[in-house]
C-alpha cells in the first residue's frame, strides 16, 4: 500500500512541468512532494562527498564530487557534460540514457515500469542502462563509474549514400 | 600555434544560418549549432505566428512532461544570437532563393504538412478524418480551428494505423474528462469531447502485432485507462504471436508481455462488468478496402470494408510485408480516423524524393553549397522527440564541420537584407506577449495555458 502510494506521488510530481504553475487544488496538494530543481545540484559537506566518475563518449574520465540525493542528469549538466534532458528530468524521454558500471548496477533501486518503457527507446540499450534523471546519489554509490553513450543514433549505411 | 588559429577565425565573417520551421528539429539544430559554432547568428523562420511545431500542436495535451523540451527551445529563442520571424512562410511570402542568397547555410526543418492517403473509395467522405487534422484541432492549430468532429453522434470509431498518434487519438477519445480538464487541450475541443458518445474504438493495422508501430508507454496508458476495457484477442491469433515472441529483443518482448497480461485480464473479466465499460481493441492484418457512406447522416459513415492480410517476407530484406488473402470483412463504424503517416511537401528549387516524400540528404547535407535538412522532412514522419533531437544534432554537426572546413565562407547579411519580406513578421518578444496571454487565460480556467487557435487573433494579441 505504502509503495503504491509513493509511486503515485512520484508520478504526479513528475508530471508537474518545470515552470510550475499551481492550478487545481488537487495538484497543489502534491506541490509539497519533491519538486524538480533541474540543473541545480547541492554542494556536498566536507567529508560527505560521493565520488562519481563520468566516462565521456571520447573516453575521457571526469571525477566529480556529488551530494546525496542529487541525480545524475543534474550532476552532469552542472558539470557541463554532454547530457541532454529533453523532458526536464521527468522520465518522459530517453535523452539522459547512461550506462552504469556493472559492479554498481545492483546497488541501485530497480528501474520502474515508466523508466524501463523509456529505456526501451534509448539508442544502444545495454544490460546496465539507466536514465540519469532517475539515479539519485547515495553513500553506497561512492566511486560509481558512469559511461555517457554517444547521443546520436548509430550510423547507418544509408548515411553514406 | 593555437593562438594563430584563433586569430584566423576572428578574421572570418560571422556565419549566418537560416532555419526554416521552428519545431523541435529547427530548435535542436540551432541549439547544437550555437554550442559547436558560438560565432553563428541564426534566423528562425516559422509560417505560424507561434513556435514549437509539433511540441505544441502534436504532443498530446495529457503528456505535459514531453513538452518540457520547450524550455530548451526558449533558451534558443532568448539567445541574443537568434532571431525569430513568425508568420513568415518560406516558399510563399519569402522565396527560398532569397535565403540561399543571403545566408551561408539554410536548414530546412519544416516537417510535414499533409497526410498519406489510403487510396480507397469513400476516403474523402466527411466521416473520414485524418489523424493530423484531429490532433491539430484538439491542440489548437489554427488551420483546423473549425473541424468540429461529430463525436456527439458517434458510438463506434475506427482508427486506421497503430502508431503513437493513433494511440493518442484513442486515449483522448476514451479518457475520463477529468484527465483532460486541467491540460492545455483547447476549451473548444474539451466542450466537444464532453458531448462525445464514443463507446468503442477499434485500432486497425495492416500488419501483425509484432510489427506494431506504437511504443510501450502509449499502449500501457491505454490499458490503464479507468472504466475502459481492452477486448481480448480471439484464441487463434494470440497463439500465433506467443509462438514466436520469446526470441525478440527487449522492447518488443516487453510489449508482448504487457499485452499478454492485459489480454488475460480481458478474458477473465465478468461479462456483466465488461458491458459497462468503454471498449477498445487491437485489430491486426486488415487493410481498408472501401468506406461506405451513411445514407441517414452525411457527417458519419456506415461501414468500413477491409481485406484480411497474411504476413510475408518476400523481398529478402527481412522487412515483414503483407499479402491480401482475398477474404473481406465488414466493420460497422460511425467515424474513421486515418493515421497512416504524415507527408512533407517540396519547396521550389530544392531536391525532393516524391516516393518517400522527404528531402534527400547525406547526414543532413542536401547540396554541397549550404542547404541542409533536419527532422521529419529529412527522415520521414517517425520517431519520438529524442529521435528528432539526435538527428538534428547530426545535421548541426555537418553544418559545423562545413563551417570549420571553410566550405561556407563569404560575408552574408542574413535578415538585414530581407526587411521587405519581413514586415508582417512576429518577433520572439511578440510571441512571448501572446504566450503570457495564453498563460493568463489558462490560469483563469485552471490549466497551463489556453491556446489561441486563430491566426488573426494571434497577430492581434502579439502586436498589442
Amino acid at each position: 500500500m505504502l509503495r503504491t502510494f509513493s509511486r503515485q506521488v512520484l508520478q504526479v510530481s513528475r508530471a508537474v512541468p518545470r515552470t510550475f504553475r499551481p492550478v487545481a487544488p488537487a495538484t497543489r496538494l502534491f506541490q509539497t512532494s519533491a519538486p524538480v530543481f533541474h540543473g541545480h545540484v547541492h554542494k556536498p559537506k566536507p567529508g560527505e562527498e560521493i565520488k562519481v566518475t563520468f566516462i565521456t563518449k571520447d573516453g575521457e574520465q571526469i571525477e566529480v564530487d556529488t551530494c546525496e540525493g542529487d541525480n545524475l542528469l543534474d550532476i552532469a549538466q552542472a558539470n557541463n557534460l554532454d547530457m541532454e534532458g529533453a523532458c526536464g528530468g521527468s522520465c518522459a524521454c530517453s535523452t539522459c540514457h547512461v550506462i552504469v558500471d556493472p559492479e554498481y548496477y545492483d546497488k541501485l533501486e530497480e528501474p520502474d515500469d515508466d523508466e524501463n518503457d523509456m529505456l526501451d527507446l534509448a539508442f544502444g540499450l545495454t544490460e546496465t542502462s539507466r536514465l540519469g534523471c532517475q539515479v539519485c546519489m547515495s553513500k553506497d554509490l561512492d566511486g560509481i563509474r558512469i559511461a555517457l553513450p554517444a547521443m546520436t543514433r548509430n550510423l547507418q549505411a544509408s548515411d553514406f549514400n | 600555434m593555437i593562438r594563430s588559429v584563433r586569430h584566423l577565425s576572428t578574421l572570418r565573417s560571422t556565419p549566418r544560418v537560416a532555419v526554416v520551421g521552428a519545431g523541435p528539429a529547427g530548435f535542436y539544430t540551432a541549439h547544437r549549432l550555437l554550442k559547436l559554432q558560438p560565432d553563428t547568428k541564426i534566423d528562425l523562420f516559422e509560417s505560424l505566428p507561434v513556435p514549437y511545431g509539433l511540441a505544441r500542436h502534436g504532443v498530446a495535451p495529457d503528456h505535459p512532461e514531453v513538452k518540457n523540451c520547450q524550455d530548451t527551445f526558449d533558451e534558443v529563442g532568448n539567445d541574443p544570437r537568434v532571431q525569430f520571424f513568425g508568420n513568415v512562410t518560406v516558399g510563399d511570402t519569402l522565396p527560398v532563393s532569397k535565403l540561399r542568397d543571403n545566408y551561408n547555410a539554410v536548414v530546412l526543418s519544416y516537417g510535414t504538412h499533409t497526410d498519406r492517403k489510403l487510396g480507397i473509395p469513400g476516403e474523402d467522405l466527411p466521416g473520414v478524418i485524418s489523424a493530423r487534422t484531429f490532433v491539430n484541432w484538439y491542440n489548437g492549430h489554427p488551420e483546423h480551428e473549425s473541424l468540429n468532429p461529430p463525436l456527439h453522434k458517434a458510438e463506434t470509431v475506427t482508427i486506421v494505423g497503430n502508431g503513437n498518434v493513433a494511440l493518442d487519438i484513442a486515449r483522448i477519445l476514451l479518457s475520463p474528462l477529468d484527465h483532460l480538464k486541467s491540460t492545455d487541450i483547447t476549451q473548444q475541443a474539451y466542450e466537444t469531447l464532453k458531448t462525445s458518445k464514443v463507446k468503442r474504438v477499434r485500432i486497425m493495422a495492416r500488419r501483425g502485432l509484432l510489427e506494431s508501430a506504437f511504443t510501450i508507454k502509449e499502449i500501457r496508458e491505454l490499458f490503464k485507462l479507468p472504466d475502459t476495457g481492452f477486448v481480448a484477442f480471439p484464441h487463434t491469433k494470440w497463439d500465433d504471436v506467443l509462438a514466436a515472441h520469446k526470441s525478440y529483443k527487449r522492447p518488443l518482448s516487453r510489449i508482448v508481455k504487457l499485452i499478454e497480461e492485459y489480454n488475460l485480464k480481458a478474458k477473465q473479466r465478468d461479462p456483466a462488468h465488461a458491458s459497462t465499460l468503454k471498449q477498445w481493441s487491437l485489430d491486426y492484418l486488415l487493410s481498408p478496402k472501401e468506406v461506405i457512406a451513411n445514407p441517414d447522416d452525411p457527417e458519419l459513415v456506415k461501414t468500413l470494408i477491409a481485406t484480411e492480410n497474411k504476413l510475408v517476407s518476400a523481398d529478402g530484406s527481412g522487412r515483414i510485408g503483407v499479402e491480401p488473402t482475398g477474404v473481406t470483412e465488414s466493420f460497422d463504424t460511425d467515424l474513421i480516423f486515418t493515421s497512416i503517416g504524415y507527408a512533407s511537401t517540396p519547396l521550389e528549387g530544392i531536391p525532393f524524393d516524391d516516393r518517400k516524400s522527404v528531402i534527400p540528404s547525406s547526414r543532413g547535407r542536401v547540396t554541397d553549397n549550404g542547404v541542409y535538412a533536419a527532422g521529419w522532412v529529412k527522415n520521414g514522419p517517425t520517431g519520438v522527440i529524442a529521435t528528432t533531437m539526435a538527428d538534428s544534432f547530426d545535421t548541426a554537426q555537418a553544418i559545423s564541420d562545413d563551417i570549420t572546413a571553410g566550405k561556407l565562407d563569404g560575408a552574408k547579411s542574413g535578415s538585414d537584407n530581407l526587411t521587405q519580406y519581413l514586415e508582417d513578421a512576429i518577433s520572439w518578444d511578440q510571441w512571448k506577449k501572446l504566450e503570457a496571454h495564453e498563460h493568463s487565460q489558462g490560469d483563469a480556467a485552471g490549466k497551463p495555458r489556453e491556446k489561441v487557435n486563430n491566426v488573426a487573433k494571434m497577430l492581434e494579441i502579439a502586436r498589442q
